[in-house]
């Protein structure tokens, strides 16, 4: 006996979903935050079109054709039901969509749903015959794909947590913080929180929702400061006298960049890291509009 | 007609002129030279090539026949959708506060994928979807001893243990009761749990946590919206030139006389129009670009807005039925399959519907041609002489209950409210909210048992200082600077909840492509 086919399976889910601000309890704030994001049921209307080819004069031509969903009936055509009488059963003729998402087998009583769910070109926006104008319900989702992209997103947070805890370190029992690149990463994500350990936990919240914006944000955030600070050393707007940094065309002190002999690179990340903080916010306007005059002067020379 | 510049109340006018254009263009340039005499290139007259047009426009001005006409737009709506009469509103000390529902118990549980025991009587294992966790992930109904029932198929099976190591994971452990069964479950099947362990006669105790409810909270925080103007004390001093008649009306069309309450209206007229939106369609702030404690152009974190009526529904459990405008909503193959579903759910069963005009129009289409779908000949009314019957009316009764104000069958009863603003196309309005019906549950809602309004205003206050609206007038020529200028604000807080969105229904037309 040849093995039996694998019967063919769709997996769809709603296109139309968003936050909705209903918090499964318990939840909030966890990498596991179930949020309502979707009707509790969504009824899918049982009429719509789809494509057929007609053969007229030997040519054949494309034609909408409208299809009806009847339960426990595979035959969508319309002009084919009434031809053999079958009349809709409107209480039952009815596809539900529950909390977002469904599945369906092309086997028995459930080929008509599965064909209709895949074949109309209304409602299903993975069709790609989809009329330009509609307004989809649903889409086919591939059960692999959704799998790879959710474990990407959980790489992505994984980086993004890991850069967050790389923040602190634990020396002698004791946490050390980067705070001033704490608060200003705090400063770039609106986080408020008094302690340096709440500040460390929300920013992991953050970038475990939202890994993909938080990375790009603070690579960008700390790139800019950090080419800001290369870019005034190149044009020789400031230097650093030992471990202080100051403007070479004023004699005024930016920074004192701490005790210890340092490198150069070293001595650019902690000024860097000072003017992306709130106190060296007015530092770092000044330092800007000197390298911008900077920049003129070399231009017009 | 003279209004007072300051009021504690929203005024609203709907006129769109501004100052400026009233002033400064061209246009109005050529209407105060209407009169013949004066001859520049702005003459009216001259500039419509029609030297009568000038006079008769003169005369009208003198003769104040200018007048607004329409239909006023419906700025507050939404607002009005739940009267404060029957939705006072709540005032809350805090700028964040949460709302805990718990309004859709359920004693089934679905599971992630379909799975089979390989023999009879013998244990499987099966993982439970994500949502019917609670505590953290850390609990599910099933718990050891417990019996999960195949209710269609009348199988019984016991729980012989939860694996919760994965948080929202857990896997059960099940075994068929009868010994000839191959156990099965299969994914989109509800599968009841009874939370009681079957024991012998001489039992001793085993205790099991298990979850008893899963419950949402919706976190409420409030919006805060204003608007400013400012105007010249010299406009007020005389009117330019030949300025004898009101450019600015009220609501009713009635002319008014100053500039300055024309500005303030507008300012009132903002700050509605944003909180009346917000409400119907808005969700809360979450860009961090848009928030800023220090830029007084952006949002502070402490009033992000909330959710409001549309995405609280839709997106909170709401039962939405999608279903063809063309054809109108019918009671019959539309409304009673929503029935059947809402009593499985022992939902709901009294709404009240707000709809726009073309739903209306469509539900009552589809409910004339009810009748003809019966086709009963000569007695072309007998659907609606049988209605009657059932509902001790006479049929005419019926039909005008049906047309119009009402439907009831069996134990359901919907009552339709038109909402002049959904078919508004100035405003909110358009094709999709005219055809679009909004089920407000009429019971179903409570708080500890008794019934409260589905929708909730709040206001933040303490200590008499409130969010409420308020409205600002500063005479300049009194401060430090002196300037010659009026100036003012309107601005007012609010925040909203809607309640158990599932007991909610949209009927959304399906606008064919």
């Amino acid at each position: 006996m040849a093995a039996k086919e694998k019967v063919p399976t769709i997996f769809i889910e709603l296109v139309d979903k968003k936050g909705s601000g209903f918090i499964l309890d318990g939840t909030e704030g966890t990498r596991y935050e179930v949020e309502l994001n979707c009707p509790s049921v969504y009824f899918v209307p049982s009429e719509s079109f789809r494509y057929k080819d007609k053969v007229e004069d030997g040519k054949t031509t494309r034609v909408l054709e409208r299809i009806r969903f009847q339960m426990n009936n595979p035959e969508l055509s319309v002009e084919a039901q009434d031809k053999a009488g079958w009349k809709p059963q409107p209480r039952q003729d009815k596809i539900m969509i529950l909390n977002g998402s469904a599945t369906f087998a092309r086997e028995g009583a459930n080929v008509g749903t599965y064909d209709y769910i895949l074949q109309n070109i209304e409602f299903n926006a993975s069709n790609p015959d989809i009329l330009s104008n509609a307004r989809p319900i649903y889409k086919v989702v591939d059960l692999n794909k959704l799998q790879e992209e959710k474990n990407e997103g959980e790489l992505m947070a994984h980086e993004a947590r890991s850069f967050v805890y790389s923040l602190q370190e634990k020396k002698a029992g004791v946490w050390i913080y980067q705070t001033e690149r704490i608060d200003a990463l705090c400063e770039l994500f609106n986080v408020y929180a008094e302690l340096p350990s709440s500040k460390v936990e929300a920013l992991a919240g953050i970038a475990t929702r939202m890994p993909d914006m938080f990375l790009n944000k603070v690579v960008k955030f700390e790139q800019t400061i950090t080419t800001l600070v290369a870019h005034a050393l190149q044009l020789n707007v400031i230097k650093f006298e030992g471990n202080t940094a100051t403007y070479i065309g004023k004699n005024k002190i930016i920074k004192n960049l701490g005790a210890g002999k340092m490198a150069e690179d070293e001595k650019v990340e902690i000024l860097a890291t000072y003017l992306r903080t709130k106190d060296g916010y007015e530092a770092k306007q000044e330092l800007e509009a000197e390298v911008s005059a900077a920049k003129e002067k070399k231009a017009d020379s | 007609m003279a209004t007072p510049v300051f009021s504690n109340r929203p005024k609203v006018c709907t006129k769109q002129l501004s100052l400026d254009e009233t002033l400064t263009l061209p246009k109005f340039n050529a209407f105060i030279e209407g009169n013949p005499d004066t001859n520049t290139g702005n003459n009216f007259a001259n500039a419509c090539g029609d030297p009568n047009l000038g006079t008769t426009f003169y005369k009208n001005v003198v003769n104040q026949l200018i007048r607004c006409a329409g239909e006023n737009i419906d700025i507050n709506f939404v607002r009005d959708l739940f009267p404060i009469d029957s939705a006072p509103t709540k005032m809350v000390d805090t700028k964040r506060w949460y709302n805990h529902y718990m309004c859709d118990t359920n004693m089934n549980i679905y599971f992630a994928a379909g799975s089979t025991a390989t023999t009879a009587s013998g244990t499987f294992v099966a993982q439970i979807l994500k949502q019917f966790h609670g505590g953290s992930g850390q609990y599910t109904l099933p718990a050891s001893g417990y019996s999960l029932w195949d209710k269609d198929a009348m199988i019984e099976y016991r729980v012989i243990s939860v694996d919760s190591t994965t948080p929202y994971a857990h896997k059960v452990t099940l075994q068929p009761t009868d010994e000839t069964v191959i156990g099965s479950v299969k994914v989109n099947v509800p599968y009841l749990v009874t939370p009681a362990r079957q024991v012998g006669g001489c039992s001793c105790k085993e205790i099991t946590n298990s979850l008893s409810t899963i419950g949402y909270s919706q976190e409420v925080r409030p919006l805060r919206v204003r608007r400013d103007w400012e105007i010249c004390i010299d406009i007020l001093r005389g009117y330019l030139d030949k300025i004898q008649y009101a450019v600015i009306y009220d609501l009713q069309g009635n002319p008014m006389d100053s500039f300055d309450v024309y500005e303030a209206q507008q300012a009132r007229l903002g700050v509605q129009m944003a909180l009346n939106i917000a409400a119907f369609w808005g969700t809360p702030t979450t860009n961090p670009a848009l928030i800023d404690n220090l830029d007084n152009t952006k949002i502070d974190e402490f009033y992000p807005g909330f959710y409001g009526l549309m995405p609280s529904l839709r997106y909170g459990g709401a039962v939405v039925y999608g279903f063809n405008p063309s054809e109108g909503f019918d009671m019959e193959n539309d409304g009673e399959p929503l029935f059947l579903w809402q009593d499985s759910q022992k939902r709901t069963h009294k709404f009240l519907i707000m709809h726009g005009l073309a739903w209306k129009f469509g539900t009552n289409n589809r409910a004339n041609k009810l009748v003809a779908r019966t086709d009963v000949g000569s007695n072309i009314w007998e659907a609606y002489r049988r209605m009657g019957t059932l509902s001790n009316e006479t049929y005419e009764q019926a039909m005008v209950k049906f047309g119009v104000k009402k439907y009831e069958y069996e134990s359901f009863e919907l009552d339709t409210k038109l909402i002049g603003a959904f078919s508004d196309a100035r405003y909110a309005g358009s094709s999709y909210w005219s055809n679009i019906g909004i089920c407000a549950p009429k019971h179903g809602v409570k708080q500890n048992g008794r019934d409260i309004n589905p929708v909730e205003f709040y206001q933040t206050g303490k200590n008499g200082w409130t969010g409420d609206y308020f409205e600002a007038y500063v005479d300049q020529r009194y401060t430090a600077e002196m300037c010659e200028k009026l100036s003012g604000y309107s601005a007012e807080s609010m925040a909203m909840a809607t309640h158990c969105p599932e007991l909610w229904i949209i009927l959304e037309p399906k606008i064919a492509a």
